[in-house]
C-alpha cells in the first residue's frame, strides 16, 4: 500500500509540476503577440484491473484557438493595411501640392497672373516684363520640380514593392519550415502549441502584405494561397516574383507573379488588398504618367494640364508684338516648350530678351496690352482638364485628393475599430489573465503541497513497517 | 466574457491613441487658427474656401487695376484742365491782338502766343510712370521725345515761319478689360483732344502765330507794326475755332472726370464684394475658437480620466496581494 501511495503521490507531483510549468510559461508570455494561452488538462491514470487509485498524469495541453477569428482577423488586417498605405502615399501627395497661396504650384500661378496683370497695365515696362519672364519661368520650374518629385515617389514605390516582396517570399518561406517541424511534433505537444502560434504570427505577417488564405490540415500544416494559386502547401513554396516593365503604349507597369519550378509562363497574381496591393495599384495607376485607364492618375492628368497651358498661351503670344517688333505680321514667339511637366521650360523665343515678350496685338504700339490682357483673362477662363481654370484645376485636385485621402481615414478608423473588436474577441478566448493564472499558481501550489503530503505521510508508513521488524 | 490580460492595456491603448490624435488635430486647428487644416478634414469645405479665395485673388486683382486705371484719369483730368487754361490763354492773346489799343504789338503777342504753343506741346507730351499720356497705343519713342513733335521746315508764303507740329502717335484708345468682353478705355486720344490727324489745333495756333509774326509776304514784321484790315478779318475768323476746340477739350476733361468717378464707384463696390468674400471664406475655413477651446476642455478632462483609471485598473493584480 505504502509503495503505491508513494507512486501516486509522485504522479501528482509530476502532473503539478508541469501544470506549474505551464501556468510560468503562460506568465511569461503574457505580451507576447500571437500566443494563445495553455492549459493542463489532467486525467486519471486508469488502474490495472483490482486495484485502485493509480495516479494522474497532464495527458495534453487544452488548446484556445478560434479558427474562424483568425481567418477574419487576417482579413481585415488586409484591407487595413491597404488603407493605412493608401493613406501614407495620399498624405505625401497632399504635401507635395502644399496648401494654395504658398511655394506649390497654385501660389506659382496666382504669382504669374500677378505680374501679368501688371504687365497689362504697364506693358511698356521692362521691368515689368522681366517680372512676367521671372515668373512664367518659376512656374515652369514648380512644374519640373513636382514632376521630378512625382517621379522619384514612383521609383520609390518600385523599391518599397521590390522589398516587400522579398519579405513575402521569406515569410513563405518560414511557414514551410514551421509545416515541417509541425507533422513531427506529437498533436497537443506544448511544440504543436508553440508552432501554432507561429504560424498564426506568420500568417497575420503575410496578411498585412496581400490578402493570403490558408487553410490547416489535419496534422496542423497550413497551405497559403493568394489570388487563386497555391503558394505553399506542406514545404513546397513557389515565391512570388516582382516583374516591372514599360509596355508599349509608355505605360509603367509592375506585377507579382508566381515563380513555377518546372518553368512555363509563371501565373500573373491579381489582387487589390495588403501593402503589396496599395503599392502595386499606386505604382501602376496613380502615379503612372501613361496610364491609359480612367482611374485618377497624378502625372497624366497634371502632363495634360501642361500641353494644355502651353498650347492656350503660346496660341496667344504668337499672335503678338514685342517692343521692337515692326513687320506686318507677328513674329509667333512662344512663351513656353515642352509638352510635360518635366520638359516644361520658358521658351528661347522670350528667356534673355524682355522686350521680344509679345504683348500688343499690334506692332509699334508699346502701350498695347491687348495679348496680356488675354493672358490675364486665362486666370477666369474654365478652358482646362473639360471647365477648370487653371488655379481652379489644382484646387480640384488636391480636393479630390483630400476626398481619397479622407475616405481612406475614415475606412481605415472603421477597420480599426473592427479589429479591435475582433482582438478582444480573439484575446477574450486565448489572451492570458493574470490573475487567473495566479489563481491557477496558488492552485497547483496547493495540490502539489497536498501530493508532497501524501509522500511524507507514505514515507512515515514505511518507516513504521521498516521499524517493525527491528 | 473572459477579460485577458491584454485587453484592458489595449483598449486604453487605442482609446489613448484616439484622444491624443483628437487633441492634436484641436492643437492644430488653434495653432493655424483654421478648423480645415488639410483637404481631407473636409474636401467640400476645403474645395468651397479655395474657390473663394480664387474669386478674391480676381476681385483683388480688379481693384487694383481699378485704381491704376482712376491713377491715370487723374493725371489725365490734370493735363487736359491746364490744356484748357493754356488754350484760354491764346484765346485772350488773339483777343488783345484784336483790341484797338494794341494795334502796335502784333509781333509781341505772336512772341507770347509762342510761348504758350510751347505750353500746350509741352503738356501734349506730358508723361507718367514713364509713358507718354497722349500718344495712344504708342507710349515709348525710340529718341525719347513725346509724340508732338514742332518740326521747323523751309519758310512758304503760306507758312513764313516754316513750323510745322508732327504727331507720331496712334489714335487707338488704349483699353483694359475689367471684366471679360467689357473693355474700357483709359486714354484720351489726340484726334479727340486736338481734331484731325491730332494736329488741327496746332496748326490753327501756328496760322494765328504766322499771322501775327509775318507779314503777308511771308517777311517779318517789325516791331510795333500793325495788322492790315485783312489780316484782322483772318485773325478774328480764328477766334471761333479756338472756342470750338475749348469746348471739346471741356468735353474731354469731363469725360475723364465721369470715367474716374464711375471707376471709384466700382472700386467700392469691388471693396465690398471682397470683404463679403472673405467672410465667406472665413465662415468656411477659419476655426470657431470658443467651440474649440470647449472641444479641447472636453477631451483634457476624457484624456485625464482615461490615465487615471488605467493607472488606477491596470495596476491592480492577485499577484500584488499574494505574500
Amino acid at each position: 500500500m505504502g509503495f503505491r501511495a508513494l507512486h501516486i503521490a509522485r504522479s501528482s507531483l509530476l502532473a503539478h509540476q508541469s501544470a506549474l510549468d505551464i501556468t510560468s510559461g503562460n506568465i511569461a508570455n503574457v505580451n507576447t503577440p500571437g500566443y494563445t494561452r495553455r492549459r493542463a488538462h489532467f486525467s486519471p491514470i486508469v488502474p490495472e484491473p483490482g486495484r485502485m487509485g493509480t495516479g494522474v498524469r497532464v495527458e495534453l495541453l487544452a488548446e484556445f484557438r478560434h479558427r474562424y477569428l483568425d481567418t477574419q482577423i487576417r482579413s481585415l488586417l488586409s484591407r487595413q493595411s491597404r488603407t493605412q498605405a493608401d493613406e501614407l502615399l495620399l498624405q505625401r501627395l497632399v504635401a507635395l501640392f502644399g496648401e494654395a497661396g504658398q511655394e506649390a504650384i497654385a501660389g506659382l500661378f496666382q504669382r504669374f497672373f500677378d505680374a501679368v496683370h501688371a504687365a497689362v497695365v504697364r506693358p511698356e515696362d521692362l521691368a515689368v516684363r522681366e517680372l512676367l519672364l521671372q515668373r512664367a519661368a518659376e512656374l515652369a520650374a514648380g512644374f519640373r520640380q513636382l514632376g521630378a518629385e512625382l517621379r522619384a515617389l514612383r521609383a520609390e514605390l518600385l523599391q518599397q514593392l521590390s522589398e516587400r516582396t522579398e519579405t513575402f517570399n521569406r515569410l513563405l518561406q518560414q511557414l514551410a519550415d514551421v509545416n515541417a517541424a509541425r507533422a513531427l511534433a506529437p498533436e497537443g505537444s506544448e511544440r504543436a502549441q508553440a508552432l501554432a502560434d507561429e504560424q498564426t504570427r506568420l500568417l497575420n505577417e503575410l496578411a498585412r502584405l496581400a490578402p493570403v488564405v490558408a487553410t490547416v490540415d489535419a496534422r496542423g500544416r497550413v497551405t497559403v494561397s493568394l489570388a487563386g494559386h497555391t503558394l505553399l502547401a506542406e514545404t513546397t513554396v513557389l515565391p512570388l516574383r516582382l516583374q516591372s516593365s514599360v509596355r508599349a503604349t509608355g505605360e509603367y507597369h509592375a506585377e507579382l507573379l508566381v515563380s513555377l519550378p518546372a518553368g512555363g509562363t509563371d501565373p500573373v497574381l491579381s489582387f487589390a488588398e495588403g501593402e503589396l496591393g496599395s503599392l502595386l495599384e499606386h505604382y501602376n495607376v496613380t502615379l503612372d504618367p501613361q496610364e491609359q485607364g480612367t482611374a485618377l492618375s497624378l502625372p497624366r492628368e497634371l502632363d495634360s494640364f501642361v500641353a494644355q497651358w502651353v498650347d492656350r498661351v503660346n496660341a496667344l503670344v504668337a499672335r503678338g508684338y514685342g517692343l521692337n517688333d515692326t513687320g506686318p505680321s507677328p513674329p509667333g514667339r512662344r512663351l513656353f516648350e515642352g509638352q510635360s511637366m518635366e520638359t516644361l521650360r520658358l521658351s528661347a523665343d522670350v528667356a534673355a530678351a524682355p522686350q521680344a515678350l509679345p504683348l500688343a496685338d499690334r506692332a509699334g504700339e508699346p502701350g498695347n496690352s491687348a495679348i496680356a490682357q488675354q493672358l490675364l483673362a486665362l486666370a477666369e477662363l474654365p478652358v482646362f482638364a473639360g471647365g477648370y481654370t487653371a488655379q481652379g484645376f489644382f484646387a480640384a485636385m488636391v480636393t479630390r485628393i483630400g476626398e481619397i485621402l479622407a475616405s481612406a481615414q475614415q475606412r481605415n478608423e472603421w477597420l480599426q475599430s473592427s479589429l479591435q473588436q475582433l482582438e478582444t474577441q480573439r484575446q477574450a478566448l486565448s489572451g492570458v489573465n493574470m490573475d487567473e493564472e495566479a489563481m491557477n499558481l496558488i492552485r497547483y501550489q496547493k495540490a502539489y503541497e497536498a501530493a508532497a503530503r501524501v509522500a511524507t505521510v507514505a514515507a512515515s508508513l514505511l518507516d513504521t513497517l521498516l521499524r517493525m521488524g527491528t | 466574457m473572459r477579460i485577458a490580460w491584454q485587453q484592458p492595456f489595449r483598449t486604453a491603448e487605442y482609446g489613448l491613441q484616439r484622444l491624443q490624435q483628437r487633441l492634436l488635430s484641436l492643437q492644430q486647428q488653434l495653432a493655424t487658427g483654421k478648423q480645415i487644416t488639410s483637404p481631407a478634414d473636409d474636401p467640400s469645405a476645403y474645395s468651397r474656401a479655395r474657390r473663394l479665395d480664387l474669386l478674391q485673388e480676381l476681385t483683388e486683382r480688379r481693384i487694383q487695376l481699378l485704381q491704376a486705371m482712376s491713377q491715370e484719369q487723374q493725371l489725365l483730368h490734370t493735363f487736359t484742365e491746364a490744356l484748357e487754361d493754356t488754350l484760354l490763354q491764346v484765346r485772350q492773346l488773339l483777343v488783345q491782338a484784336l483790341d484797338p489799343k494794341n494795334l502796335d504789338k502784333p509781333a509781341f503777342l505772336a512772341q507770347q502766343l509762342r510761348q504758350r504753343l510751347d505750353d500746350m506741346l509741352a503738356l501734349a507730351n506730358a508723361h507718367a510712370d514713364g509713358r507718354y499720356l497722349l500718344g495712344g497705343t504708342r507710349t515709348l519713342f525710340p529718341d525719347g521725345q513725346g509724340p508732338f513733335l514742332l518740326r521747323q521746315e523751309l519758310p512758304t508764303q503760306e507758312n513764313p515761319s516754316g513750323l510745322r507740329v508732327e504727331f507720331r502717335g496712334t489714335f487707338t484708345g488704349r483699353s483694359l478689360e475689367l471684366f471679360p468682353g467689357q473693355p474700357e478705355i483709359l486714354s484720351l486720344q489726340a484726334d479727340e483732344l486736338f481734331g484731325r490727324d491730332g494736329v488741327e489745333l496746332f496748326t490753327l495756333l501756328l496760322g494765328a502765330y504766322n499771322l501775327l509774326a509775318y507779314r503777308a509776304d511771308g517777311s517779318p514784321r517789325a516791331a510795333e507794326e500793325g495788322l492790315s484790315s485783312a489780316e484782322r478779318e483772318r485773325l478774328e475768323a480764328l477766334l471761333p475755332q479756338v472756342a470750338a476746340f475749348q469746348a471739346s477739350l471741356a468735353r474731354a476733361t469731363a469725360r475723364v472726370g465721369a470715367r474716374q468717378e464711375r471707376w471709384e464707384l466700382l472700386q467700392q463696390q469691388l471693396q465690398n464684394y471682397a470683404t463679403h468674400l472673405r467672410a465667406f471664406r472665413s465662415a468656411a475655413e477659419d476655426a470657431d475658437l470658443a467651440r474649440l477651446a470647449v472641444e479641447l476642455h472636453q477631451g483634457q478632462t476624457a484624456l485625464q480620466a482615461l490615465l487615471q483609471t488605467s493607472a488606477r485598473l491596470l495596476g491592480l493584480s492577485l499577484f500584488d496581494v499574494l505574500r
